[in-house]
């Protein structure tokens, strides 16, 4: 596969991790086909056999922070509008339900929010996230603990006041670790 | 130029942190929500530039 190639087939991830920072569509994917711009114009400083995603990753994270500078309460998600895109599902057992789940994420800063979308489902190790981040190994760890333990704070109240029958959230948070439980 | 330097030399099949399980459910809601958008079908501004990507014309 030519660097080319490879940096196409990055798209896909581009977007979604575009979307955990950039939560309107429209504005994610201009941050994509910006990345892939300078991606594509810059494919020479690339280093061949080293991680694409994570050179391409960095970039976005760069430039979505550049955007912010600029224009910070354009790029914020003040009021909500990912939370309302994200399409309801009901909750099944031990699974969350993903409005509510997309709700609590929007809450996070977003320096939470990229360290937990790398680590948690991106499937970078703590040191790639920590060098698309630009900071310590440690500093992604403790975002990630912290992006989690306020999850589960904020899911275990949105599940008190739902009044769910089953009780099922509570007892799905219990069995996936108990940081920030109350 | 954005690009951070430190993101070359990373082995590619490095795994992933153990602490971040895959079977709790704030990872799983993660993964679905990260995996829906990154299954969704690319938007026609994309596939128009990728195609121009392809083609050659903004090398």
């Amino acid at each position: 596969m030519s660097l080319e190639d490879d940096l196409i087939a990055q798209t896909n991830n581009l977007r979604a991790f575009a979307r955990s920072l950039v939560h309107d569509q429209t504005r994610a994917d201009d941050l994509v086909q910006e990345t892939i711009l300078k991606g594509w114009s810059n494919l020479s400083s690339f280093k061949e056999g080293t991680n694409m995603r994570a050179w391409l990753f960095t970039i976005l994270r760069n430039t979505f922070y550049s955007e912010i500078r600029k224009h910070r309460r354009e790029v914020e998600d003040i009021d909500g509008r990912y939370a309302a895109q994200v399409p309801d599902k009901p909750t099944q057992h031990g699974i969350l339900d993903l409005r509510d789940f997309n709700e609590a994420f929007a809450t996070l800063p977003a320096d939470q929010r990229e360290a937990l979308t790398l680590v948690g489902a991106s499937g970078f190790s703590y040191e790639e996230a920590a060098a698309v981040c630009g900071c310590a190994i440690g500093t992604v760890k403790s975002r990630v603990n912290r992006a989690r333990a306020r999850l589960v704070e904020l899911l275990d109240d949105d599940t008190g006041s739902n009044d769910r029958s089953e009780g099922e959230l509570l007892a799905a948070l219990g069995s996936g670790g108990d940081a920030g439980r109350k | 130029m954005t690009t951070n330097s430190k993101t070359n030399g990373f082995d590619e099949n490095e795994t992933s942190p153990q602490e971040v399980g895959s079977n709790d459910p704030i990872s799983s809601a993660l993964k679905q929500v990260y995996d829906e958008v990154a299954n969704e079908p690319l938007p026609d501004k994309l596939n128009s530039l990728l195609e121009q990507l392809r083609n050659g014309d903004k090398k």
